[in-house]
């Protein structure tokens, strides 16, 4: 059977009886027997449990109960959100696998009262940090545009099972990155909502007032369909807002008629080492908004560098604060780059931690400010496409520009979404970055909608070489 | 920051945290040491950030 690329697309199938979500799920769990042991995306399949839901779903269906696009479509959660039929691993030895036993985050609660069809555990960083070791007994990530590249982190797995075509959708975690990381580099939709706006309970922590649990998938309405289903206030999680959820997906018609794009040429165009065809695919991108009837305007981001530092101060003190015990009595039993940027928050104090949320309310405001006249910006996802693994340190990430920290720290709406790729002989997937305002994410959804309408970068998939990992 | 300083402030600062690390994760450390360090001193040179509330939010009600 032809598998139906978009979520969009397989609810279509469903409904018009071209396919059950039994045959849907089978067809993907096969896939994954087959490219699994060579793109390490999963650390757990959930087959039996996938089986039952998908039958659950499709006598729904025969039922005439429809509870909307997710039901019986099959996705995926990156192994440090809490699922009831499955373990927790957080891609490591050292978390207690009775926290995670038996109960499901609100999110995954949410998905199966949707009727979605949960696959499996993917692999992260481990802790949602750092770099995959590969003298840990975890699958090693590979992308599946080239073996030899990374897939990004520390939502790894989700991103390279969307691109590989394991699964129609899943859920990665952000807190500087990494959402929109793997779906920059695995050339994939991903969007990191406004924080605030999805319940964190069930989570692994990384940095308390950074996380987030994010929709991925290929497209901006499958990431619109997800965000639906897991939005909204859960007294669980008192950083939930109790604002109301927008139907994301019924106000996408394709039109940027009148929209205003801002574009931070400083920084986040001219940073040291960014690649030249990335920055030229983005600057195409927004002229093709442009062409479709967007205002774009070009504006400054002030402090954009101190930005990041900023979010990175926070994140390794409040990183550091859960993992202090046990990085001192059990170092060496995380992987080797979890523990080398985990042990960064002790050469922090409590003054720089403080100074960085000061810094934090300034920033917010600044961009606030830069925002009032615009309704979206638009960056570079990525300093470039996904490098070979080989070439990759944590010293290197600590020192290199990034675009993607800034919109913790502040807590916009930032979606990625692929707008080109690179030349060469085997061609690697190109981002671009769209902020929003606070809770506007339906106006992210819009800009991104609209571009994918006008271009089919978004549905080009990777053909993975199986052999090479046999 | 000279160098001796910054291998003494890693050791000192491992040393009373517990950890016991070998020479090797400890050079990681002292190599990390200066970019940390300025970047964390980079955001008091932020003027406007001066007399800023930190963004952190205390919710007295349970």
């Amino acid at each position: 059977m032809d598998i139906p690329l978009t979520i969009k697309d397989a609810a279509a199938a469903l409904r018009a009886k071209e396919l059950t979500s039994v045959e849907l799920t089978t067809a993907l769990l096969d896939r994954i027997k087959t490219l699994n042991p060579t793109l390490g995306a999963f650390i757990t399949v959930t087959e039996e449990t996938a089986l039952a839901e998908a039958a659950a779903a499709d006598a729904k269906f025969a039922a005439g109960e429809d509870l909307g696009p997710l039901q019986g479509i099959p996705y995926a959660a990156k192994d440090i959100i809490v699922t009831k039929d499955a373990p927790t691993t957080a891609n490591g030895v050292i978390l207690d696998p009775a926290w995670g036993e038996g109960w499901d985050a609100t999110v995954i609660e949410r998905l199966r009262a949707a009727g979605a069809v949960l696959m499996g555990k993917l692999v992260l960083n481990e802790f949602a940090i750092g770099m995959p070791d590969p003298a840990k007994k975890f699958p090693m990530p590979q992308n599946p545009w080239d073996l030899e590249r990374s897939g990004s982190g520390s939502s790894s797995g989700t991103g390279i099972a969307i691109a590989g075509g394991l699964i129609l959708g899943g859920l990665g975690t952000d807190t500087g990155g990494s959402t929109r990381g793997p779906s920059s580099w695995n050339g994939v939709s991903g969007i990191k909502q406004t924080f605030g706006r999805v319940p964190k309970y069930g989570c692994v922590p990384l940095g308390y007032s950074l996380d987030h649990i994010n929709p991925m998938a290929r497209s901006a309405w499958d990431c619109a369909a997800m965000l639906n289903i897991i939005a909204g206030y859960d007294p669980k999680d008192p950083t939930t807002v109790d604002v109301p959820v927008p139907d994301y997906t019924s106000t996408l018609n394709g039109s940027v008629e009148g929209l205003r794009i801002g574009v931070p040429m400083e920084y986040f165009f001219d940073a040291p080492g960014l690649d030249p065809e990335t920055k030229a695919a983005v600057l195409a991108g927004i002229d093709a908004l442009k062409g479709a009837g967007a205002i774009v305007t070009e504006v400054t981001i002030p402090h954009a560098r101190e930005a990041k530092d900023a979010n990175q101060v926070i994140m390794y003190s409040e990183s550091f604060a859960y993992h202090k015990l046990d990085l001192a009595a059990r170092f060496d039993d995380y992987g080797k780059y979890t523990s080398e940027v985990l042990t960064r928050g002790l050469f922090l104090t409590a003054g720089d931690l403080v100074q960085a949320h000061r810094f934090r309310s300034y920033f917010k405001k600044a961009v606030a400010k830069v925002m009032e006249d615009l309704d979206v910006l638009i960056m570079p996802t990525s300093i470039g496409p996904a490098p070979k693994r080989a070439d990759m340190s944590p010293s290197q990430q600590l020192r290199s520009a990034g675009f993607t920290p800034h919109w913790n720290l502040t807590g916009l709406p930032a979606m990625a979404i692929p707008c080109g790729f690179s030349t060469g002989e085997k061609p690697l997937p190109l981002s671009m970055q769209i902020v929003g305002k606070p809770f506007a994410e339906q106006t992210v959804f819009q800009v991104a909608d609209g571009y994918q309408r006008l271009t089919d970068w978004h549905l080009r998939v990777p053909k993975v070489e199986v052999a090479a990992a046999v | 920051m000279a160098e001796i300083d910054v291998e003494r402030k890693v050791r000192d600062l491992l040393a009373e945290a517990g950890f016991t690390l070998t020479e090797e994760q400890i050079a990681i450390f002292v190599e990390a040491y200066p970019a940390l360090r300025e970047g964390a001193d980079s955001l008091f040179a932020v003027k406007e950030a001066r007399y800023e509330e930190p963004a952190v939010i205390y919710p007295a009600k349970v």
